[in-house]
């Protein structure tokens, strides 16, 4: 799967997972203390619905006590004159009090007087038969025991509830005997409703407990319940009920009081949880949408341009390839490293292509090297027997000049054959490891020996100046082929003749010699690829002798460096260590292998 | 003083011939033979002074002969001549006096067979004695 799309999907996953989380959480914690609240609300609000009743029943206990407890209500019971209780049997009184019904009984229980009142017509009715009835079956609303004796309530009648009150009818000074009971009430209808609503601003309704039509199912459970319960019923999204059973007189559970009210707070509740989830949600969205794009910018968008120009890069053409990702950060590193490998792939690449073509040069070399030395030593032997047969024919009486013409043959062949032997062993050495064996050689001796073989022009002047060089230890067979390369190129440089000098100084961890002539100098540009293999600048020369110098004095451990001037001269000089190793006769020094002469090769080949 | 004898060994008949005609000069016995089964059977029928061996032989290498020789003749001088440069192809070994790299000069090889034939003598006069 792509970078891009695991990204999207990893992000999308995360922000379901929020949403889900977040969904879940506010919909437990931020619903629930709605549903609390609300709870708490219509609970109260059928509390105050409840007590507001009760209230209204107390006042009209108290009007009740007021009416009973007082010398004129004694004073018509006492002497029946009813002139004594006008004031109380006005329509105002009824009206003020709200007394839907008096009754005043005498101690015997039985009615003295008796008035009923409409508080919806305001006028004069004939008193309810249901309610003389309902006053005749309950003698505890009848008869009172003491002067502070008391019953107040709902009572169910046969055209439906009344509140009364029952009072003992005493002296103003609430002294008795008790003469009588007055009993005061009014119907529980929907004046009475109007007024609780008209104090407690609830929407409320009274309904008689057997009212399954009103109530629903919801009551037939209730009736079980205490009377002291609040039920709660919510229908929808639109209201929520608070239901409470009202008992009578006699604690009987009787009508219902269901209080009404709409579901502000949990709508509000709602609303507020869709908000906040839709803010959620987009907030999500718009943070996903700003990382992804931000991701996909600074992260994604320069991985894939890193990986695309890596994988265009052409295994051929390591060389010139780059890959550059700007920045500062781990990406950017990562192409630089990658730039990095990709140099050090290059110069590898460099190194391998010329160790082949070494390793095939140097195969070769070896091959051709050995078997050009049996017909080299056949022609030694032949200008050899040659030289010998000149010298027997020279006083024969055979003719000088063609005598002098064959020695001539004979010498331009022998230095032929030693050119060609220097080349054979400049291929062989070349194509070899150069194993060191160290002894205690006579520098200066070895140098001699060396100036001794070449045919030096008589124009040439050599001083060779190695005094203390006597016990160096080193390999002479090598240092032989060293310093062979290294005069014979110094003769060649000057064909106008000079001076060639071999100088030599010996400190405590160095042996240092120069090679100086005065010949016709190597320009600068050539000068650095001087000790490359097969590069020469002399039309007969293979480019190996100084290259071989090179090998044979890093075998040793030492350096061969050089300085020149163009028209004045070149200075080889090496420098040897003095005390290799502890040195037995066959201690070898870690080979040297082609490759390191290639480096400069590479490295030239780079900055040109 | 008897001639000492030599044996050259070497698969190139110009260079028998003419390292032969060398030595014979100086007053050696000389024979030459070009494999290295030759150099055997002729090392068995004679005890040379002197054995100069081309190490790359067509049927054997210088190593194989040199070491079979000596056993045949522990007082035997050999010398390698070969035409490998002088790194590492020819071991070195204290059975073999000496290496020789073609193109070998006639000074070079004169002393050297002359040095190597005179410490013989010694050697062997001291081994016999």
């Amino acid at each position: 799967m792509k970078l891009r799309k695991k990204l999207v999907l990893i992000f999308s996953m995360s922000y379901i997972l929020i949403f889900m989380f977040f969904f879940i959480a506010s919909n437990v914690f931020l619903m629930k203390g709605f549903v609390d609240i609300e709870d708490a609300n219509i609970r109260r609000q059928t509390e105050l619905g409840l007590k507001t009743l009760d209230l209204r029943i107390h006042e009209l206990d108290h009007t009740t006590h007021g009416f009973a407890a007082r010398d004129d209500t004694y004073y018509y019971v006492e002497s029946g004159l009813k002139h004594f209780i006008n004031e109380l049997l006005l329509s105002s009184t009824f009206i003020d009090y709200e007394i839907g019904f008096m009754v005043f009984l005498d101690d015997e229980g039985d009615t003295l007087t008796s008035k009923s009142f409409d508080l919806v017509e305001l006028k004069n009715v004939p008193f309810p038969p249901s309610i003389r009835e309902a006053i005749e079956q309950h003698s505890v609303l009848r008869l009172h025991a003491g002067t502070s004796s008391a019953v107040s309530g709902i009572l169910a009648t046969r055209d439906g509830p009344v509140v009364l009150s029952s009072r003992p009818i005493i002296t103003t000074e609430k002294s008795g005997p008790i003469i009588g009971t007055l009993i005061c009430g009014r119907f529980l209808d929907v004046l009475e409703v109007e007024a609780i609503k008209g104090s407690t601003f609830l929407s409320l309704e009274i309904v008689d407990i057997d009212d399954e039509e009103t109530l629903g199912s919801f009551v037939s459970g209730s009736k079980v319940l205490n009377g002291t319960q609040i039920n709660i019923e919510r229908r929808g999204y639109d209201a929520i009920l608070g239901y409470s059973v009202i008992h009578d007189i006699f604690d009987e559970p009787v009508l219902v009081l269901k209080v009404d009210s709409p579901r502000d707070v949990y709508t509000h509740g709602l609303l507020v949880f869709a908000y906040f989830i839709g803010s959620g949600v987009l907030a999500g969205l718009v943070i996903a949408l700003i990382s992804i794009l931000v991701m996909n910018r600074f992260i994604l968008t320069r991985i894939v341009k890193l990986s695309e120009e890596v994988s265009e890069i052409d295994p051929h053409m390591i060389a010139t390839s780059k890959v550059t990702i700007p920045g500062d950060d781990e990406i950017s590193l990562l192409s630089e490293n990658i730039d990095e490998m990709l140099d050090a792939l290059n110069l590898y690449q460099h190194r391998l292509k010329e160790r082949e073509r070494m390793a095939t040069i140097g195969e070769t070399s070896a091959m051709v090297g050995h078997d050009l030395r049996n017909p080299l030593q056949v022609v030694y032997m032949l200008s050899s027997r040659l030289n010998k047969k000149i010298s027997a024919l020279r006083g024969a009486g055979v003719d000088d000049s063609e005598l002098d013409e064959l020695e001539y043959i004979e010498e331009k062949l022998r230095d032929q054959t030693n050119y060609m032997n220097k080349i054979v062993s400049d291929l062989q050495d070349f194509s070899k490891n150069i194993n060191v064996v160290y002894e205690d050689m006579d520098l200066e001796q070895v140098v001699a020996d060396v100036v001794g073989t070449l045919k030096v022009p008589e124009n040439v002047e050599v001083s060779v100046s190695l005094d203390g060089l006597s016990g160096v230890r080193a390999d002479s067979d090598l240092l032989k082929r060293v310093f062979t390369n290294l005069l014979t190129n110094a003769v060649q440089a000057m064909p106008e003749g000079g001076s060639l000098s071999v100088t030599g100084a010996v400190s405590s961890d160095t042996v240092t010699v120069a090679v100086s002539d005065t010949g016709v100098g190597v320009s600068e540009e050539n000068l650095g690829k001087l000790f490359q293999p097969l590069f020469t600048t002399k039309a007969k020369g293979t480019g190996l002798g100084l290259s071989v110098c090179k090998r044979i004095v890093e075998a040793h451990g030492g350096e061969i460096s050089v300085e020149s001037e163009e028209g004045v001269g070149t200075s080889f000089v090496i420098e040897l260590p003095a005390h290799p190793g502890n040195g037995s006769a066959e201690t070898r020094v870690p080979e040297v292998e082609p490759t390191a002469l290639q480096d400069q090769r590479v490295e030239s080949s780079h900055s040109g | 003083m008897s001639k000492a004898a030599i044996l050259i060994v070497d698969d190139d008949e110009d260079i028998l011939y003419f390292f032969r005609v060398l030595l014979e000069e100086n007053g050696y016995t000389v024979d030459t033979v070009q494999t290295g089964q030759e150099a055997l059977d002729k090392a068995e029928t004679y005890s040379y002074d002197l054995v100069l061996l081309d190490y790359r032989l067509s049927d054997s290498h210088g190593g194989v002969i040199a070491d079979k020789i000596l056993k045949m003749n522990r007082y035997v001088q050999i010398i390698y001549i070969t035409g490998y440069s002088m790194n590492g192809e020819v071991p070195r070994s204290e059975l073999v006096r000496e290496v020789l790299v073609k193109p070998i000069t006639e000074d070079v090889l004169l002393k050297t067979v002359g040095d190597a034939v005179a410490d013989k003598g010694i050697e062997q006069t001291l081994g016999g004695g």
